[in-house]
């Protein structure tokens, strides 16, 4: 049996549209659209086709779909800046990923999931999730992801680098009692870390869709800015004179962006406008916008729940190839997957090309 | 002439005549923290000055607009003297520097051994000494031996920071400059050296090391025996 929306995961997975793939695979649009809707089933060589140039094995192909990971907060911003291409990628890659962590988080005691739902307001909210994680108030986070994941929140870290978007986060399983956040890759760990709490705002406060989009975005930022930066203790450590040397020492101390600092300054009415729009300016003059000094740079944090079920499960030898067989990926594909979980230098060098063999034995049966 | 590539003078080496040649490798670290405090105090001193004209509505007086940089930078230093001490990224205690204003002539100091002075550029160039006091000291003539400690063994060289504004007088950068020799005109002005400075705001060090902190304490267990199987 061949499922055709698997035909489709692979497809969208890889980018590609419908005539896309067809033509890398030498048929017309109608024919994938055919497989994909299970109104036609592939011929052997044509599976093989598919599945050479999308990286999924044949057996993916066999497997039945049997849930989609939500799109979540994903949904929110196809209306600005993705395409549906583009929205469609980073669903696969997370839908692919946590279907194969869903499936290893069975055999192990994960931790229970520990997070606060309630509507009091992001402030109320943020002071709820702090005490919830047994975080002291007005210090800073020093670790948050995996804080997270020790509250049993998965935080999937994606290869795959959105534009503008650097997370999107869902409540995923069945009975959607899992909360998941996704992170884009290639973005500097002060970025990430605002987006992850941003993203945690919405999993807190708006499991239930019950305001404009605009407005729950509004309200996640001022989460991620009241839980990475209580105001009690803004007010404390933002003191006269407001440089950009004393907002660089306070990103060392609070593991947020200068210009998160600045805003939420801003915000609690601790600068005025034109210091904002002054110290706006001196980071644009330096180029500090775009990317702020390279000294002050955050030490990278990586989600180590998956890196660690994958070590538990495959060990450190041949991770890749047990992986990428339960996975029912390419190597390659495996290991492009998972690289942002495991350490560089746990992925083998060697450049793993879909199993020619297993191909051809395919082909032949 | 044998030379000598510390910045470190001892009278032994005045005395048999061995010459030194400053270098920015070799001072910069030394008075980074100095740097650090100067440039902050500049980012407050330069926007009040600013504010001064603007709360006036006229336009900015290019005179007495570093008179009142230096004005604001002196009160910021005394109070941030106090903020270094607090500040452990800092290798330097307090009692290091000692500032003592000089009429109408930028701030000047000493840090570390090194008698510094917070000078205005001139088109990111040490300023004319118009002063005697101030050629002597881009002269770097030594203090008389007399006069010196009796346990002192170093000599380091008069140091000049020189700041910068933009065109809309905004804080541009630092310099760090040792000069040479100066008398009343362009020409006359040398320095050793006259670099800009990065910003302190890149000069600052973390504390915590850079390296992520084990994570061992996530804790999951295997419920299932093929785990263990594989």
């Amino acid at each position: 049996m061949i499922y055709g929306d698997r035909i489709r995961q692979a497809r969208e997975y890889c980018g590609l549209t419908q005539t896309e793939l067809a033509r890398k695979v030498g048929v017309n649009q109608s024919a994938i659209a055919h497989l994909e809707s299970g109104r036609n089933i592939p011929t052997t060589d044509l599976l093989a086709d598919i599945s050479e140039n999308t990286g999924f094995m044949t057996s993916f192909f066999e497997k039945e779909s049997t849930y989609e990971f939500p799109l979540g907060t994903l949904t929110f911003r196809a209306r600005s800046s993705l395409t549906a291409r583009e929205i469609n990628q980073a669903h696969q890659h997370a839908n692919v990923l946590f279907e194969h962590v869903q499936k290893m988080a069975d055999r192990f005691n994960i931790p229970d999931v520990k997070l606060p739902a309630t509507n009091e307001g992001f402030d109320k909210a943020a002071a709820i999730t702090r005490a919830t994680f047994g975080i002291p108030p007005n210090t800073p986070i020093k670790k948050l992801i995996i804080t997270l994941e020790k509250n049993g929140i998965f935080v999937l870290a994606l290869p795959i680098a959105l534009k503008k978007i650097d997370a999107f986060s869902t409540w995923a399983e069945i009975s959607a009692n899992r909360p998941v956040i996704a992170i884009s890759s290639g973005r500097p760990s002060d970025r990430i870390k605002f987006s992850v709490a941003h993203e945690l705002g919405h999993l807190v406060m708006h499991k239930i869709v019950v305001a404009r989009v605009a407005e729950m975005e509004r309200d996640a930022d001022k989460f991620a800015a009241e839980f990475l930066l209580p105001e009690k203790a803004m007010e404390y450590e933002i003191h006269s004179p407001v440089t950009l040397t004393s907002i660089a020492r306070l990103k060392l101390r609070w593991g947020v962006s200068m210009q998160a600092l600045i805003r939420r300054a801003k915000d609690l009415d601790i600068i005025t406008s034109r210091q904002y729009r002054y110290l706006f300016e001196q980071l644009s003059q330096r180029g500090w916008r775009v990317r702020e000094p390279r000294n002050l740079d955050l030490p990278e944090e990586k989600p180590r729940l998956v890196a660690k079920m994958i070590e538990k499960l495959y060990g450190n030898s041949d991770t890749i190839e047990k992986l990428a067989k339960d996975m029912c990926l390419s190597s390659t594909k495996a290991s492009e997957l998972i690289k942002e979980h495991i350490e560089e230098q746990r992925i083998p060098a060697q450049d793993y090309r879909v199993n020619l063999e297993q191909l051809q034995a395919y082909r032949s049966n | 002439m044998k030379t000598v590539k510390s910045e470190q003078l001892t009278l032994d080496q005045i005395i048999t005549g061995q010459s030194y040649v400053p270098s920015f490798a070799d001072i910069f670290p030394k008075v980074r923290p100095l740097l650090i405090l100067v440039n902050q105090s500049l980012e407050d001193a330069i926007p009040s000055a600013k504010e001064f004209f603007e709360a006036q509505d006229k336009s900015i007086d290019r005179y007495l607009f570093p008179h009142l940089v230096r004005f604001y930078v002196k009160s910021q230093l005394e109070t941030a003297g106090l903020s270094i001490q607090m500040d452990e990224e800092e290798e330097e205690p307090e009692t290091n520097y000692q500032f003592e204003r000089l009429v109408n002539n930028g701030l000047s100091g000493t840090y570390n051994g090194f008698r510094f002075r917070v000078l205005k550029a001139d088109k990111g160039e040490l300023p004319i000494p118009f002063s005697n006091a101030k050629k002597r000291y881009y002269n770097q003539q030594l203090p008389l031996l007399l006069d010196m400690p009796p346990d002192s063994e170093v000599v380091r060289p008069n140091m000049v920071i020189l700041w910068e504004v933009n065109m809309r007088y905004d804080f541009h950068q630092l310099r760090l400059a040792c000069p040479k020799s100066g008398d009343k005109t362009r020409g006359s002005v040398e320095a050793y050296f006259n670099e800009p400075v990065p910003h302190a705001a890149e000069l600052l060090k973390a504390r915590e090391s850079r390296v992520a902190e084990d994570d061992l304490d996530l804790d999951i267990k295997a419920i299932e025996s093929e785990v263990e199987n594989k």
